[in-house]
């Protein structure tokens, strides 16, 4: 089957009206690019440029003022039902806090299984798919019992990998995921994150305010300057 | 700051349980059957030890006996009231946009209402029932349960593991049921005990004013007949007293524990986050 | 004389699932003579070093246990007591915590708490304190000065209000300032702007930082000398160039191949939970280099001209 692609094409966001009569000012404009799966877009701005914002307009959490974000060559706001579903699955969100990203009154078995249930996976295959996907983030099963409050953050954060690998995703859009990571645990993160990427043909869309990880990521960098993103086809060549 | 709760709790506990078992075991604790008549009038004495009330009836029966309906006015309310306020501020909070504004505006619209006021007009229309009064309380009293709700709600739909499972695909039954109420489960529960001593006052109130139902005799009504028949004027402490006292008591307990909750959660989120 | 010295310092924990130590044993040095006054004490998260500087700055929680001596001025902190900790604190030894929004309240414009600081220990009139207040705000370069002090704390953005803090908390120029993670989660330009903050506090004001971080860069930028802190112990001390060119722990040299200039090298593993921490070397079952002694006994802390380290292979 041949890769597909995720495509942000001229996607704009205002800010919310501010008077009556005139919108609001633009946070991004015209950002356009595109992921296939197994590769890394990585995309880089100061605090406040609305890379978050642009995480969530590509995950279809928010819609674009203008624009569209095209999944598998079909734009998110004409999908039909199922491709909207399919979208749905393959395409995932990890943030940059990991206490925040899992109920912190769930325990963490119970927060892998409701997405198998989600999934529609049969019960009975429940227990080895969470145990497959707890390899897989190199996470021993012990942590099936714990709350996310008795993890440290770099578990947490291989936790919400794990709960993401559980539906097959095509594409993960990372938040700055180890912007809260201390440096060593940075580190394991990121070669994870490089390995999963490998044995599952993810396309991930990494964003990152360190230009140093970006750059370890990344096989095509975008910079959000102003409202715009400019795209730079090789790290060499970006001027940081 | 030390957290006062188990002392608190612990107190409030005690109290409500010696009033619960009091309810539910009334036929067994009484000492005679409430209707029963004896000599109306006596003072405390062996066999009354609240004395009589003007028809005979044994005040001591007659508390015990009370302690059902107060209690059950009160939950009843608090419940009606609590599953309301939730109700609301969940969709308010969660769908937002214009849900939350006709939502809203209808929680001002009921803010304005003067509650005790309405409640005595109906009352003295309709023919008065415990349920009823219960059942009014209830639609009256959701509104702060409601906007607390709402707030705590609009926050916690923010958070990354909200987003997450919207991303994820989960249904918003899924999210606000699985995701959404845990979170704020801890703010309903003392609201809900704070609730119930609203609603016995309340009700307390109504029936001391002669609205309550006089089928089902709560402390209120005991008072109001005690205040009616000249108890106050005639110096009958033993059957003014221990209504009232009762009503207090029964409220403190409430409070307490609705306030030891609070205080639990309250330090349980500035530990824990 | 040395400002700040920590002997022997260790700290347990009394919790639900049993006791922990998260500071074992600790001695540190904060101005040896005759050089710097900076000292950098850096490790994971976990590792027992917040633990550390809550220490020194007797804010303990009610089931910590400490025991050792914190020396300033020829007293040990850990005996004095709240009253005579309210005079220490803001005054003579100053500290700047994480989670800076946390820090500030949210009700008090920044120029009502910022001068709040000379009210409190300086005894300072309201209009003096705001002149002061204006004064370091105006250095600070914030723009608008009147505007500013106006302001509450989530109109300022997070960065900011870590620079407002340290300033604060440098006003009073106090003898040491503690830096518990002054640049986690910031981005580049707020990490320099906040780093230099500190140093300008450094330089200005003869104030000795005591900096701990995990943040290896401004470690390197602030301070003359690095300890390597791991599981709750003191693995490596020295100073800080010679250190950053060539560490002797395994550990302290793991920590900079995870840097980004090094390819971000992983350890494998992860810190031992301080319940139960292993046999002999803490590090050793995820140290490349270890050997048979490592299994069973503790290293002891070997000294080389001012250079400490905590490992078998250094004896």
């Amino acid at each position: 089957m041949s890769p597909v692609s995720l495509r942000a094409e001229h996607v704009s966001k205002r800010f919310p009206r501010q008077g009556r009569r005139e919108p609001g000012p633009l946070l991004l404009e015209k950002v356009t690019f595109s992921v296939n799966q197994g590769e890394t877009f990585g995309i880089m701005g100061a605090s406040g440029t609305g890379k978050t914002t642009l995480a969530k307009i590509l995950a279809g959490l928010e819609p674009p003022s203008s624009g569209a974000v095209t999944y598998a060559g079909r734009a998110l706001n004409s999908m039909d039902r199922n491709t909207r579903t399919r979208f749905r699955r393959r395409v995932q969100l990890m943030f940059q806090n990991p206490e925040g990203s899992l109920n912190p009154r769930k325990r963490i078995g119970r927060s892998l299984k409701e997405i198998l249930r989600l999934a529609g996976s049969p019960a009975e295959a429940h227990r080895d798919r969470i145990v497959w996907a707890l390899k897989q983030v190199g996470l021993a099963d012990e942590v099936l019992e714990r709350r996310p409050s008795q993890l440290s953050g770099g578990q947490n954060q291989r936790v919400v990998l794990a709960r993401v690998l559980l539906l097959e995703p095509e594409f993960l859009i990372l938040d700055e995921p180890t912007s809260s990571l201390d440096i060593a645990v940075r580190a394991q993160l990121l070669h994870l994150l490089k390995s999963v990427q490998e044995r599952h043909r993810i396309g991930y869309i990494f964003i990152s305010h360190d230009p140093d990880v970006v750059r370890f990521m990344a096989d095509c960098i975008g910079v959000i300057e102003g409202c715009t993103l400019k795209v730079w086809a090789k790290m060499g060549t970006v001027p940081i | 700051m030390k957290a006062a709760g188990p002392a608190f709790s612990r107190t409030g506990l005690v109290l409500f349980l010696v009033f619960f078992i009091a309810a539910l075991f009334a036929d067994i604790l009484a000492p005679f059957p409430p209707q029963e008549r004896f000599a109306p009038y006596t003072p405390p004495d062996g066999t009354h030890i609240l004395g009589t009330n003007d028809l005979g009836h044994d005040i001591l029966s007659e508390l015990i006996f009370g302690s059902r309906v107060s209690l059950l006015v009160g939950f009843g309310a608090a419940l009606i009231a609590t599953i309301l306020g939730l109700g609301i501020g969940l969709v308010s909070g969660y769908f937002k946009g214009a849900a939350d504004h006709i939502l809203m505006g209808v929680t001002d619209i009921f803010l304005l209402i003067p509650r005790i006021p309405l409640i005595i007009i109906l009352a003295a229309f309709l023919r008065p029932s415990s349920w009823l009064i219960g059942l009014v309380i209830g639609l009256l009293w959701w509104t702060s349960t409601a906007r607390i709700v709402r707030s705590r709600v609009l926050q916690v739909r923010e958070m990354d593991f909200v987003l997450s499972a919207r991303c994820l695909g989960f249904s918003h039954r899924h999210i606000v049921f699985s995701e959404i109420l845990p979170n704020i489960i801890h703010l309903v529960l003392p609201k809900f005990m704070l609730t119930i001593a609203t609603a016995m006052i309340a009700e307390a109130s109504l029936s001391f004013l002669g609205l309550g139902d006089p089928g089902m005799k709560s402390w209120g009504m005991m008072l109001n007949f005690a205040f009616q028949k000249g108890a106050l004027v005639n110096g009958l402490w033993w059957w003014l007293l221990p209504p009232g006292l009762c009503i207090t008591l029964i409220v403190v307990a409430v409070v307490l524990i609705g306030l030891s909750w609070e205080e639990r959660e309250t330090a349980g989120i500035a530990a824990g986050g | 004389m040395s400002c700040l010295k920590i002997e022997e310092l260790s700290v347990r924990y009394s919790t639900s699932s049993g006791a922990l130590t998260a500071v074992d044993r600790v001695s540190l040095d904060l101005c040896p003579p005759p050089s710097s006054q900076a000292l950098a004490l850096v490790g994971e998260t976990g590792c027992g070093k917040t633990t550390l500087a809550l220490a020194v700055l007797g804010l303990l929680p009610a089931n910590a246990e400490a025991s050792g001596r914190v020396l300033y001025e020829g007293r040990n902190l850990l005996d004095l007591s709240e009253r005579e900790w309210s005079r220490l604190r803001g005054d003579r030894i100053s500290a700047v915590l994480q989670n800076p929004s946390l820090a500030l309240n949210p009700v008090y414009t920044i120029g009502h708490q910022i001068g709040e600081v000379f009210r409190i220990h300086r005894g300072d009139r309201r209009d003096d304190a705001y002149q002061k207040a204006a004064a370091l705000l105006e250095r600070m370069k914030l723009g608008d000065v009147k505007r500013r002090l106006a302001m509450y704390p989530h109109q300022f953005s997070e960065g900011m209000n870590q620079r407002v803090l340290i300033a604060a908390a440098v006003a009073l120029k106090p003898r040491i300032l503690v830096a518990d993670e002054p640049t986690k989660g910031l981005d580049a330009d707020l990490k320099s702007a906040v780093i230099e903050e500190l140093r300008i506090a450094g330089a200005e004001s003869e104030t000795a930082l005591f900096l701990i971080t995990h943040d290896l860069d401004a470690a390197g930028i602030l301070c003359g000398r690095i300890a390597v802190m791991y599981a709750g112990e003191i693995v490596e001390q020295a100073e800080a160039r010679a250190f950053f060119a060539e560490p002797k722990h395994p550990y302290a040299q793991a920590l900079l191949d995870s840097l980004p200039e090094r390819g971000f090298l992983a350890i494998p593993g992860h810190p031992p939970a301080l319940t139960a921490p292993p046999q002999g070397c803490r590090f050793h079952p995820r140290c490349p280099r270890r050997m048979e002694a490592c299994r069973d006994i503790r290293p002891e802390t070997s000294t080389d001209a001012g250079w400490e380290v905590r490992c078998h292979l250094y004896r």
